[in-house]
């Protein structure tokens, strides 16, 4: 298994977020070898990432990210803190599967994140401690 | 946002020149998108070949893309790269949309 291990932290503005998933993604990727797992990753970093800057600090740009990713044996392990809001009754949603049964004019076009997260991760624990937001979670890599 | 189009008969084509569609553009994606079928071709094609990356935000504009079309005209993507099919896949929007291969085979559909 390659050691890796390592801390980041920027801002929560939608470009240095982007920015910062690109160099994650830059560093991770030597560590996984199948691709796939890299764009799950991606799809999954970027959705919790995203929601920080969406809800956490309601679109605020200089709000502050500290991500951490640690590579298991058999997985990836995240820690991402921040000091926004907390989650609504302290709880991360459960991201049900959108109903795409209707008229196109009602489709959803959102919603979609937290499904997505809680498909792709594995023991995903949610803490409110010392006015921070605390996300734990693992993606399965080979 | 760079978007291309090219009138191709009665359909458009949109090349999407950007290698992400997510939350820093989700906006800006839709407003173009909108002004370029408000143009009023009844068939669009949207080509995603360079769009490596589709976050949820990227596929809600998508998915906002087609419900302001116009009665009568329809959207088709082209193109789909892994990660952006598999966003699909996941949310189960490959189900909604008409994905084509590439952009040869989304008009060669057409024609048939």
């Amino acid at each position: 298994m390659p050691e890796f291990s390592k801390t980041y932290q920027f801002q929560s503005d939608l470009m240095i977020i982007r920015g910062a998933l690109a160099q994650i993604m830059a560093d991770v990727t030597p560590v996984c070898p199948q691709p796939d797992d890299v764009g799950t990753v991606e799809i999954v970093l970027a959705e919790v990432l995203n929601n920080i800057n969406e809800h956490a600090y309601e679109g605020a740009p200089n709000g502050e990210i500290t991500a951490k990713v640690k590579r298991l044996d058999q997985s990836l392990a995240f820690e991402i803190w921040d000091k926004g809001k907390a989650m609504p009754e302290e709880t991360p949603p459960l991201g049900k599967e959108a109903d795409l049964d209707v008229d196109v004019i009602d489709l959803p076009e959102g919603g979609f994140g937290w499904f997505m997260i809680r498909e792709m991760t594995e023991d995903l624990v949610y803490a409110r401690d010392a006015n921070q937001n605390h996300l734990m979670f693992k993606l399965a890599v080979a | 946002m760079d978007i291309e189009t090219e009138l191709r008969g009665a359909s458009r084509l949109i090349t999407i020149q950007d290698e992400r569609i997510d939350a820093a553009v989700a906006i800006q994606f839709k407003d173009k998108m909108r002004a370029i079928s408000d143009e009023g071709e009844a068939h669009l094609v949207v080509d995603l070949t360079k769009v490596s990356f589709v976050d949820s935000s990227g596929l809600g504009a998508i998915v906002a893309s087609m419900k302001q079309l116009k009665p009568g005209q329809k959207i088709e993507l082209a193109g789909l790269t892994p990660t952006v099919q598999k966003v699909f896949r996941l949310t189960r929007m490959d189900s909604v949309f008409t994905i084509h291969e590439d952009v040869t085979s989304a008009f060669a559909a057409t024609a048939n």
